[in-house]
């Protein structure tokens, strides 16, 4: 009974796959260097909203049950969310802050760029190492924002930087020139977001399948405001890839 | 076997499908009652948040462990002396405090008739008020077993209740589980529950009731506040329409346990809660504005001084009278882990959370509620630590870690000058306690966290199936809600 339940688990996962091994695009392993960078943008005013109703509870698990098999998903601690960063995306969340210090005689110092993720990792839920020796591993609306902020600020500079290298070692647009655009590059573009699934969530997903033309349009509505660019379009699809809880959890 | 839960719990784990018509009815049918500025309190947020409404908890943490036999439960220096620390187990040594900070080595004593009296840090020269000037709303709880000597353990079976496996918090955060269960009661908040510098914890409630945690009011308002870097209003909204959707087939296989269903709602939220423009209600500690100079003043902290006790205290008050939430915990002092300093570093440690203690519930109760009386009458505040100090100093003149525990309760649902629980005179070892005719009795059982869970739940007219233990009826008043 078992093992019957555990082939219906793993067909079912079989089911979800949405490619097939050809359309799977290679994702090249080079190490992505260490942006340097002074994130510019403005606040752009944002219409008033609502707060979302109602609301999900994490479950545990049924022990007796053999519906499922492996573990749950956990969301990235700190550290992995730094590293996840930095080598997948090609930069670190930095700005200007006054951090503590014991090198300073004063205990804190000005830091033009200061790792931000260090900076908020008390807020992100490090412990102290006072009170505290477990990290606070909750997917709370803390992190959510902190991690959209430090997403949106790394998605900006690491296309930035991947512009500037050669087209074989580049890492984020490795299906499509810098300004390929809709409709023509549309292959293209499937292509690139395919290999960026595949790149920040380790999901084979096909260029045709339902969850990239999903992205695609967010592309779409990135490159269809008046002057935008394709390169607008990639950082509004990194920022959905790397905000998803496939990117944020493994 | 099916699990039993409460009616209240049930309510609350169905989640809030009326909240935004709560949310904005809240908000309608108290608006016309009277401006902001009526209430005796300076408006520092948006006009259009739903008055304060209904029952409010505030969650004190005193972090690192107190010395109760300077504060909650002290002992007469006349009969407890210090010579005779061998036998009694206890040893005072008060007058280190003589005149240092503003204290004097005696106890304080409430100017009403009261069962308890105060050790020395409960009075202070200079302060504007004291903690025995709040005995007639406050209640004292002594002789609270922690069962553990390391603080995270001891700190999150407070927070939680429940006893934790290992160093791992089980369960969920008291002040979760009440945000939860008041939430179908009240206007809904931008931020139900609101956790500065504690932790927060929730197994089983929407997640829209699980705390939002900050360090400090600075990092709150860049929590609330746009990045830095924010796209298009129509990128950003048609990013927030895909929402992360994985399809039902990801979401069978991975979202079994509804981690990314909670991720994606907490994203939900955190974009919501800048789009409310929130932020602007905890600019008090950068301001240069007469409100949050005023509110710099009451809470003793300088202009950019966002990690001081009284900054963190001064935005969990605010976050109150503001509308914005209807729980929320906040750390209120300095690490008061004294193992290698005497009375008198404790007592420099402890002062200032001490400080901002007064300081919030002397401003909520100097505040007048919308719903009449003043917020004190509204809000229930609960000042705790993870552990007390042990009564024997150690070889470093420090004192290590007690696992008794006393805590004070203060406002809405508590009685005032009531005294509960008790520790031995030799070694101050918790007590067993009648809970029927509130006395020390052997009969009677040891006082736990599990305890102070159900007597806060129960104060607000709430229960929940989670503890065995009843509340302690003693300290509460008339319910109100």
């Amino acid at each position: 009974m078992n093992r019957a339940h555990a082939l219906a688990a793993m067909a079912l996962l079989a089911a979800c796959e949405t490619t097939s091994g050809s359309d799977v695009p290679d994702v090249p392993r080079t190490e992505t260097p260490r942006g340097d960078h002074v994130v510019p943008g403005s606040a752009t005013p944002v219409s008033p909203g609502e707060i979302p109703d109602g609301g999900s509870t994490l479950r545990l698990d049924d022990p007796t049950s053999a519906e499922h098999i492996g573990r749950a998903p956990r969301r990235l601690d700190i550290d992995q969310f730094r590293a996840s960063l930095e080598q997948l995306l090609g930069a670190r969340w930095v700005g200007p802050q006054t951090v503590r210090t014991p090198e300073a005689p004063s205990g804190v110092r000005f830091e033009p760029e200061a790792d931000l993720i260090d900076y908020f990792a008390q807020t992100l839920g490090r412990p102290d190492y006072i009170t505290t020796t477990a990290e606070v591993l909750d997917p709370t609306v803390t992190f959510a924002k902190l991690a959209s902020d430090a997403v949106r600020a790394v998605c900006a500079a690491g296309l930035r930087a991947d512009v500037a290298r050669a087209p074989a070692e580049r890492v984020l647009l490795t299906e499509v020139q810098p300004d390929d655009a809709l409709p023509a590059a549309e292959p293209a573009v499937r292509r690139n977001i395919a290999a960026l699934a595949l790149r920040l969530w380790g999901d084979p997903v096909a260029p045709e399948s339902e969850i990239v033309t999903a992205v695609l349009g967010v592309f779409r509505v990135a490159t269809a405001r008046a002057g935008a660019t394709p390169l607008d379009g990639w950082r509004a699809v990194c920022i959905d890839l790397a905000t998803d809880p496939r990117f944020l959890s493994y | 076997m099916p699990v039993r839960i409460s009616d209240e719990e049930r309510r609350a784990r169905e989640g809030f499908t009326f909240a935004r018509r709560r949310f904005l009815g809240g908000a309608a049918g108290i608006a016309g009652a009277a401006a902001a500025g009526a209430f005796g309190f300076t408006r520092l947020a948006r006009a259009d948040l739903p008055l304060p409404s209904g029952r409010a908890f505030l969650f004190c943490y005193f972090p690192g462990g107190w010395d109760q036999l300077m504060l909650l439960d002290p002992r007469d220096p006349a009969r407890f002396l210090d010579s005779e620390r061998s036998r009694t187990l206890i040893e005072l040594r008060y007058a280190e405090l003589e005149g240092y900070m503003g204290y004097r080595a005696q106890l304080v004593r409430p100017t009403i008739p009261s069962p308890f009296v105060f050790g020395p840090l409960a009075a202070r020269a200079g302060r504007r008020v004291n903690l025995a000037d709040f005995a007639d709303r406050m209640a004292i709880v002594r002789g609270v077993n922690m069962a553990a000597l390391g603080h995270e353990v001891a700190y999150r079976y407070f927070l939680t209740a429940t006893y934790p496996a290992g160093t791992s918090a089980r369960g969920t955060s008291v002040a979760t589980e009440v945000a939860a269960l008041l939430a179908p009661r009240v206007a809904r908040r931008p931020l139900p529950n609101l956790a500065v510098g504690v932790e927060a914890y929730n197994d089983r409630y929407p997640a829209n009731t699980s705390a939002l945690s900050v360090r400090n009011a600075q990092d709150l308002v860049v929590v609330l506040a746009p990045g830095s870097t924010v796209e298009a209003p129509e990128v950003e909204a048609a990013i927030a329409a895909r929402g992360g959707a994985a399809g039902a087939c990801a979401d069978e296989v991975y979202d079994r346990r509804g981690l990314w269903s909670v991720m994606r709602e907490a994203r939900g939220t955190a974009d919501a809660l800048v789009r409310e423009r929130v932020a602007s209600t905890f600019e008090f500690v950068t301001a240069d504005t007469p409100a949050a100079q005023a509110v710099r003043t009451r809470y003793g902290f300088a202009r950019g001084e966002a990690d001081h006790p009284g900054a963190r205290t001064a935005l969990a008050v605010q976050a109150i009278k503001s509308g914005l939430s209807q729980v929320v915990s906040v750390s209120v002092g300095h690490v008061t882990d004294t193992h290698f300093g005497n009375n008198g570093v404790h007592a420099r440690q402890l002062t200032p959370g001490v400080e901002a203690f007064l300081a919030a519930l002397d401003e909520l109760r100097s505040s007048p509620h919308p719903e009449g009386g003043s917020f004190l009458d509204h809000t229930t505040v609960v000042g705790f630590s993870e552990f007390a100090r042990a009564p024997l100093f150690n070889s470093y003149n420090g004192r290590d870690h007690h696992q008794n525990n006393s805590l004070m309760l203060v406002g809405a649902g508590i009685r005032g000058n009531t005294l509960v629980g008790a520790t031995s005179d030799t070694g101050m070892s918790p007590m067993p306690w009648d809970l029927e005719r509130n006395v020390a009795s052997d009969a009677g059982e040891i006082l736990k966290p599990e305890h102070i869970a159900m007597t806060l739940l129960a104060s607000a007219g709430l229960t929940t199936t989670r503890f065995r233990v009843s509340p302690i009826r003693a300290v509460l008043s008339g319910v109100t809600t």
